[in-house]
């Protein structure tokens, strides 16, 4: 199968400053990815190289196969959806419903799917009766939601998401949860910047860490986690869960709460014979 | 007298249907810690608008009732760090020490004082290196970091803050809050809207929780995180107490109070007990 994505010694420079510093990595279709790294390690600049806003200046970048450098974004747009970081630079048309139909309808869809399309992209980012609201009077919040819609009614194999979760509230994120697990579902390829770790060990299996631009961790949530010297360089700190779990010695440590509970449940007293294995643990 | 007096205040937006806040009652004493929480739409940006003194000024609309800010007849400037901060930015300045600095000529600060809390402020939230550069093509966390230090060199003696710390990196964002705490030691008065807690239950002194425009919970961070009501409110609570909560109902956390931080936490569970 085509790669989703395939990076080669990629490095990329903003005015002499090297950003990106020989990057090399692949992305199977269906794979969900989280990136991850420090404010200004290089997040946002690798992943506009997925849909082509950026190009490298050394080493090669395929999306879904293409060279993005021979290929224009409108044509790659019919392969990656991408939600920006700052919802303002990717938003544009004066209603909701309108900004969401933008994407499907310069892809060229039949109006009969365009219209499916963001009826089931309002449902599941729940933008119900807000389909005539001006985007300029939405919250933070919900314009992130609109450029993800916009996003999912593009209907594309790979989705790139940059911050999807900021500035949500708990049922956004949940939201967002329910959505990607969907996404993962259908097959889909995502590939999201985060730095909500949480969200990282509720999604991800794989999690790529950079810094300064160098790519210096790729593999699991777990891996990371068990790691302080990748944390201090990603400026990372364990979700919540996590960290309990090792505070109460539970091996090995959960990192959702249904895993703690678990874990919890079969070392109580109740359970003897799981008691006297406990002790060897550390 | 309080520093901030809110009294029955209710707004709604010039093209609002619903009004944003309804008959809100709040008082910040002098150097108080407030955080104002609740779900989107709840009216946290609003409130916070309010007391920096941006509604109804900038946005326009309709605002019954009393808001008082500032101690007597002393008139304060409030300052205000935006969510988003590309909005911050006053789209005038070509570098980031001049955008820095732009505050500061408003204020008719003397150049030798500016460079020096530009200096400063720099070290503090950590983007030295970036002076010269343009603000607009900073990454998100920058900006942030940046737009939060705009206002702290003006030195306001009331800092109002709307989720500074969105798009921190996680270690970032618990420096930038400390920070932001240190401040406040020295008698600045901090009101801040955030959506979730987690590294934040040792910071503020009160958490002002809204729902659907109106105050619904006020209390110290343990007595209103520690809540059940919270659920219904939509506000997202440190997960080690929803954890402790459920073990409880399932007989393995015996602690008296529900934790809010991971801070001796082991205790209460039936397994830390025993290890
Ligand atoms: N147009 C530009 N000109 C100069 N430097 C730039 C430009 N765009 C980005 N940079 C710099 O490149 C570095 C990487 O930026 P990038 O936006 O990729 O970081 P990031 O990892 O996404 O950070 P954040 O977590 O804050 O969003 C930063 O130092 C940033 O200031
Ligand atoms: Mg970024």
């Amino acid at each position: 199968m085509v790669p989703s994505v395939e990076i080669t010694s990629l490095s990329h420079q903003f005015s002499g400053q090297t950003v990106l510093n020989e990057v090399s990595l692949s992305i199977q279709p269906g794979e969900a990815v989280a990136i991850v790294g420090r404010n200004g390690a290089g997040k946002t600049t690798l992943v506009k190289h997925m849909n082509g806003l950026l190009h490298p200046h050394k080493g090669r970048i395929l999306t879904c196969g293409l060279d993005t450098v021979g290929v224009s974004v409108a044509v790659l747009a019919q392969t990656v959806g991408f939600v920006f970081q700052n919802p303002d630079d990717q938003i544009f048309c004066r209603s909701v419903e309108q900004e969401i139909a933008w994407g499907p309808k310069h892809l060229g869809f039949p109006s009969a799917k365009i219209k499916k399309n963001v009826e089931n992209a309002i449902a599941a980012t729940g933008l119900n009766n807000m389909e005539k609201v001006n985007p300029l009077d939405l919250s933070l919040a919900k314009k992130k939601m609109l450029c993800l819609a916009s996003v999912l009614a593009m209907d594309t194999g790979l989705l790139v998401l940059d911050e999807p979760t900021m500035g949500q509230d708990l049922a956004g994120k949940q939201r967002i949860t329910s959505i990607l697990d969907e996404l993962k579902h259908q097959g889909k390829t995502v590939v999201a910047v985060t730095h909500d770790m949480d969200f990282c060990a509720d999604i991800f299996e794989r999690i790529l860490v950079l810094e300064k631009g160098r790519l210096i961790l790729d593999g699991t949530c777990e891996q990371l986690f068990n790691n302080p010297d990748f944390q201090t360089r990603g400026g990372i700190l364990p979700p919540q869960v996590w960290q309990l779990g090792q505070k109460l010695g539970l091996a090995p440590t959960p990192w959702t709460a249904a895993q703690l509970l678990e874990r919890l449940h079969t070392n109580t007293p109740a359970a003897p014979a799981n008691r006297v294995e406990k002790r060897k643990t550390p | 007298m309080a520093f901030v007096d809110i009294e029955n205040l209710s707004y709604t937006y010039p093209l609002g249907d619903a009004p944003a806040l309804d008959a809100v009652d709040l008082r910040i004493e002098p150097g108080e810690f407030t955080v104002i929480m609740g779900c989107d739409g709840a009216g946290r940006s609003t409130l916070c608008r309010v007391v920096a003194g941006l509604i109804p000024r900038v946005f326009g609309g309709e605002l019954t009732g009393r808001v008082t800010i500032g101690k007597g007849p002393d008139r304060v400037r409030p300052g205000f760090v935006f969510d988003n901060p590309f909005n911050q930015f006053s789209g005038a300045k070509f570098t980031v020490a001049e955008e820095l600095a732009f505050g500061m000529e408003n204020l008719g600060i003397d150049r030798q004082t500016m460079e020096t809390r530009i200096e400063e402020v720099m070290a503090l939230v950590e983007i030295k290196g970036i002076e010269d550069r343009d603000p607009s093509t900073l990454s998100g966390g920058q900006a942030q970091r940046v737009a939060l230090a705009s206002i702290l060199v003006m030195e306001p003696e009331l800092l109002v803050l709307d989720e500074p710390a969105s798009q921190l990196d996680p270690v970032g964002a618990r420096e930038i809050l400390k920070l932001i705490k240190k401040v406040n030691l020295r008698g600045v008065t901090i009101v801040m809207a955030v959506q979730t807690m987690a590294h934040l239950t040792n910071l503020a002194d009160t958490i002002v929780v809204l729902d659907q425009g109106k105050v619904v919970d006020t209390g110290s961070p343990r007595s209103v995180l520690t809540s059940r009501a919270m659920g219904d409110y939509g506000v997202e609570v440190p997960r080690v107490t929803t954890i402790a909560r459920q073990a409880r109902t399932m007989g393995l956390f015996h602690g008296d109070t529900l934790p809010i931080s991971l801070d001796g936490v082991e205790k209460g569970f039936s397994n830390g007990s025993l290890g």
